[in-house]
């Protein structure tokens, strides 16, 4: 009986310099911080919106761009140690030829040590608009013509598979936020009126989740892409997947809503402030909303990955993004066919980038929601 | 007694819970957790309402504050103006205005008070509601944290930067702030440790004689009532089976439950190693109470007509009132002194 | 063979730290008391204080993050003393003992019964574990047990499940599986606190009762003081993990040593003794023993400390009058206090 009372107290009396003035945000913080994993999901996150917003200038190449000599070029290798052993500070590649196999039609590619061209940063390269306003040819890091880079191979087209794949997990990334923010709508309407008025309303709203929530997941999905015309362009069908993944996103949050607002609801500081005659209204703004952000911020970012990976599977059947848009889903599906396993192994590359954003969307789930209950230890 | 000088008068006040069953929530009965229960309350003077958990008085202490609302009855309270107004008659906006004349003490000091406001905030809040903003706002605030005993500099803070006893301090400016003539205090020290607890009892006792506050007292410990009430109502299944002064009920009960709930509590002295009155059984469900009086199937005076007619609540000597068909009868022992 | 000449639990020194974020938690911090069969000790305390956490130690039943040292030396009356404090909280050995010779009560039964399994056959479970191994006769003695702690009805009864029965029945029934391998210790933790004054009445005489028939010895820990003194034949007090005063109930009562045992009693309003006068209050709360510095746990809210004296250097636990105990520099003299704090945790057993 006293543990429970003890944790507030306990930092009361000494414990952490400026604890007794810390709000709840600062303890959330504070907390987060302490989880490793979590704090490198997020910065990794963030670097990955980062290269994503800036797709243009951080790929080497353009998502089109195409490089007829170089079908299926794998990795091109770094090097720092040139033939006469000696180290380059500077990395540097060697001219790629390449050679048809007669017998296999097989391209092979191997590298001819006698031209050699350093990695540099802002090279100048196919031209685009940053953000879609500034007009310039500037990349972050490339090399000089007639030499070629390309970090993650090339697909069928000769397209750099490490400039698409930023380009693709631009889309894949937000449109996970978009479905989210859909569903974020969706969800806090729904749970919201399901938790405040209850009675028939909540009956009538919980039937309807449990409703959507047994439906099989895909056939679903698959039903409702094919509600998106087809003559729909990439930015349109991009909305539609975003709202066809929100509309069954939204229950989980509804859930969650539901029932936080019911428990805030029986919490005694609510009676307290609804009998010192705090209008309704007030009591949701000033309570009940702040009271259940850091759960929603939690579930929410729990619930990115699924979005990412419906997007994902999706596009992987065909339903979802369509070529010439391009998201990790697209990409994967390029890489569905044995060739690729057995001869062009680095087109699974996009696959490994998608487990690592789940996984960090996780991590930094996880940690968030430990720590959004800061007063919950010993 | 005299009309002006009663604060609140409850009259015939019901508060039944249905109990529904199945799928179309058909209501198969009724829990009658206040069942008709009148009494006033004098300004300026602390009424203690005990009674064992489930007997229905913290129903009936959020029922007068509509923070539940009553089934049926009336709750008349006199307000600053002197006007009396019948509280279960107002709409929402009248009541929300009428809320600055009373508020409630809450038993848990740690659920009570919002971890995402400064305790400032927290005090403010009636006020807030009421539309006070600015210096008038922050000035009245720590006037009244001064008056609780809270360290003026620490309103920044949030509550979980304090112990127990200091939240409760915060909870108890809190229902001050907007001068109120009514405060509803549900076990407010039951949460505390002995020597934190004696604190609060002091402070609700100095805040009474300064402010004459009229305070409806809702506990279950007989000894901290005795201490701290002027008027004593026990409650047992939903009615007020005795009420009476303080002294007078805790020496000369006169409803055998009082008696027993008086003899039950263990005396802080060894010498004094009385035999209790152990009752038999349980406490009466209230969804399904026995015939005639409530008690009966604990009571050892129990009758005939104990099982058949319920006694009605009647004046036994001048303020002393008791719901027992023998209470002239019987002389039942009280605490010894 | 040793029931006449050894006490039935002898704990010395014992220490609980607990290591957290902030630092360490001394919950325990060198408690020494024994039992003697048969006898019922009180261990009396506001929350916080460690005596929730004694009884886990003694138990060995401490979180994880606890660490346990000290003796806790118990004498089975059958079977050679064992040290507690040295077994593997986990083993072998102290389950035996757990259930069997230390029973325990808790203070919300509905909390240590499983809500899957019947009264009966929880009850059944421990008998058949240590007392016999024939399903029919644990039964048996169950029924028996549950008929003994007041149940009526018991045949029916036993085949229900925990949330069938009232608090004060589940508190029964509790007590009934505690009893049921007629232990020789029977640690009640609160064992009342959660329930209504007319029950806990009830439940206090029927310990009261059991305790004459069964002989048992009792550690009972409670906040409440009405209870202690209506119950126990020692007290304990303690405050921040220590004991600061240690001996029997009525001279505790009559005449209280400690200024922090004086301040309770008085801070405690009585029935029957109506007075519209202030409480005697301690002021402050009880802090936190998180790297607490030297000194006597209760300085800072003493009347009576002595500047120089009770917050540098620790007060030792002595013998004031004839087997009264009390860790307070006003009983001490200055010589005997350094004298004390050299030869560290000395214990005061017997």
């Amino acid at each position: 009986m006293a543990s429970s009372r003890l944790g507030p107290a306990a930092a009361a009396g000494d414990g952490e310099a400026g604890y007794e003035i810390a709000s709840q945000r600062q303890l959330i913080w504070r907390k987060f911080r302490r989880h490793r994993v979590a704090v490198f999901s997020f910065y990794l996150l963030l670097v990955l919106y980062a290269l994503a917003i800036l797709a243009e200038f951080c790929s080497p190449y353009g998502a089109f761009e195409r490089h007829r000599g170089y079908l299926f070029a794998p990795p091109t290798k770094l090097h720092f140690i040139d033939q006469e052993r000696r180290f380059h500070l500077r990395p540097f590649v060697y001219k790629v030829t390449n050679e048809l196999d007669m017998e296999t039609f097989q391209r092979k590619y191997a590298e001819d040590t006698s031209e050699s061209y350093s990695l540099r940063l802002f090279v100048r390269g196919e031209s685009y608009k940053l953000l879609g306003v500034f007009k310039t040819d500037l990349h972050l890091f490339g090399v000089e013509a007639p030499g070629v880079f390309f970090p993650a191979g090339t697909d069928a087209l000769g397209r750099d598979l490490f400039s698409r794949m930023l380009f693709g997990a631009r889309t894949s990334l937000f449109v996970g936020l978009l479905g989210l923010a859909f569903g974020f709508v969706l969800g806090l309407f729904f749970g919201g009126l399901s938790g405040y008025y209850g009675g028939g309303v909540d009956t009538l709203i919980q039937r309807l989740i449990e409703f959507l929530q047994s439906l099989p997941t895909l056939p679903l999905w698959m039903a409702l892409a094919a509600l998106v015309p087809a003559r729909w362009s990439p930015i349109q069908v991009y909305f539609g997947i975003s709202l066809v993944l929100a509309t069954i996103g939204w229950t989980g949050l509804a859930r969650v809503v539901r029932g936080k607002l019911i428990s805030l609801r029986e919490e005694d500081y609510i009676l307290a402030a609804k009998l010192s005659g705090v209008r309704e209204r007030a009591i949701i703004t000033r309570h009940l909303l702040p009271g259940f952000t850091s759960y929603l911020i939690v579930h929410l970012t729990l619930a990115v990955p699924s979005m990412i990976l419906g997007e994902t599977a999706l596009s992987f059947l065909g339903l979802g993004i369509r070529p010439p848009a391009v998201s990790l889903g697209t990409l994967l599906q390029e890489a569905q066919n044995i060739q690729t396993v057995t001869l062009n192994p680095w087109m699974l590359i996009p696959g490994g980038l998608v487990v690592i954003i789940v996984l960090a969307f996780n991590f930094l789930g996880d940690g968030l929601r430990d720590a959004a209950d800061p007063y919950k230890h010993v | 007694m005299p009309a002006d000088d009663v604060l609140l008068d409850v009259k015939s006040l019901c508060k039944y819970f249905p109990i529904e069953k199945g799928l179309i929530r058909r209501v198969v009965g009724h829990v009658k957790a206040v069942d008709d229960v009148s009494f006033q309350l004098r300004a300026g003077e602390i009424l203690g309402l005990v009674g064992e958990s489930g007997c229905g008085k913290t129903t009936l202490g959020r029922c007068i504050l509509r923070a539940i609302e009553p089934t049926s009855g009336e709750i008349k309270l006199k307000t600053h103006s002197g006007e009396v107004v019948d509280v279960t008659k107002l709409n929402k906006e009248q009541l929300r205005k009428l809320r600055r004349e009373m508020n409630m003490i809450f038993q848990d000091p740690f659920s009570s008070l919002s971890p995402r406001m400064t305790v400032l905030d927290i005090i403010g809040e009636p006020l807030w509601a009421q539309g006070v903003r600015g210096k008038a706002y922050e000035d009245r605030v720590k006037e009244l944290a001064d008056i609780v005993g809270l360290n003026v500099g620490h309103l920044n803070r949030y509550p979980n930067a304090f112990s127990g006893g200091q939240r409760q301090r915060i909870g108890i400016a809190r229902t001050l702030t907007t001068n109120p003539n009514l405060i509803i205090a549900d076990e407010p020290v039951s949460a505390l440790d002995v020597s934190i607890q004696a604190q609060i009892l002091n402070l609700l006792q100095d805040l009474q004689e300064e402010f004459g506050l009229t305070i409806l007292f809702v506990a279950h410990d007989l000894s901290v009532v005795e201490h701290i009430t002027d008027r004593v109502a026990v409650m047992y299944v939903g009615k007020i089976v005795e009420l009476s002064e303080t002294e007078e009920l805790y020496l000369q009960p006169k409803h055998p439950y009082t008696e027993a709930l008086l003899s039950a509590v263990p005396k802080p002295d060894p010498g004094l190693k009385s035999e209790p009155i152990v009752l038999q059984g349980e406490v009466a469900n209230p969804a399904s109470p026995p015939s005639g009086c409530y008690f009966h199937p604990r009571c050892r005076y129990a009758q005939e007509i104990c099982t058949q007619q319920a006694p009605p609540l009647e004046e036994v000597s001048p303020g002393h009132y008791a719901a027992c068909h023998f209470a002239d009868e019987l002389s039942l022992e009280g605490v010894p002194v | 063979m040793n029931a006449d000449n050894h006490p039935l639990l002898e704990v010395e020194n014992l220490k609980a730290h607990l290591t957290l974020d902030e630092g360490v938690l001394k919950a325990v911090d060198g408690v020494s008391f024994t039992i003697a069969p048969g006898q019922i000790l009180g261990l009396v305390g506001e929350s916080g204080c460690g005596k929730s956490m004694t009884v886990q130690a003694l138990m060995r039943i401490e979180p994880k993050f606890a660490r346990v040292e000290g003796k806790i030396l118990f004498h089975p009356p059958r079977g050679l003393p064992v040290d507690l404090a040295a077994l593997e909280p986990h083993g072998q050995e102290i389950r035996a003992i757990r259930g069997g010779d230390i029973a325990m009560i808790f203070q919300e039964p509905m909390t240590s019964f499983s809500p899957l399994h019947t009264i009966g056959n929880q009850i059944v479970e421990g008998i058949r574990l240590h007392r016999t191994s024939s399903r029919r006769a644990a039964r048996q003695l169950a029924i028996e047990m549950l008929a003994r702690v007041g149940i009526s009805n018991p045949q029916q009864r036993v085949d229900e499940y925990p949330h069938q029965l009232s608090g004060g029945m589940r508190q029964r029934a509790m007590i009934a599986m505690a009893l049921a391998c007629e232990p020789s210790l029977l640690i009640a933790d609160e064992p009342t606190t959660a329930l209504d004054v007319t029950v806990q009445a009830q439940v206090l005489q029927l310990m009261r009762d059991l305790q004459s028939d069964f002989g048992m010895a009792i550690l009972y820990i409670t906040h409440d003081l009405g209870v202690v003194a209506n119950m126990v034949d020692e007290v304990a007090v303690m405050y921040l993990g220590k004991i600061v005063e240690y001996t029997d109930v009525n001279s505790l009562f009559a005449n209280p040593l400690h200024p922090y045992t004086q301040a309770l009693l008085k801070s405690v309003p009585k029935v029957g003794k109506k007075q519209r006068t202030r409480l005697a209050s301690i002021e402050g709360s009880v802090p936190v023993p998180i790297n607490r510095p030297p000194g006597c746990a209760f300085y800072a809210r003493c009347t009576k400390a002595i500047d120089g004296l009770c917050n540098t250097r620790d007060p030792q636990l002595v013998e004031a009058e004839a087997g009264h105990r009390v860790s307070c520099f006003l009983y001490q003299e200055e010589g005997e206090a350094v004298d004390e704090a050299e030869n560290q945790g000395g214990h005061y057993a017997g």
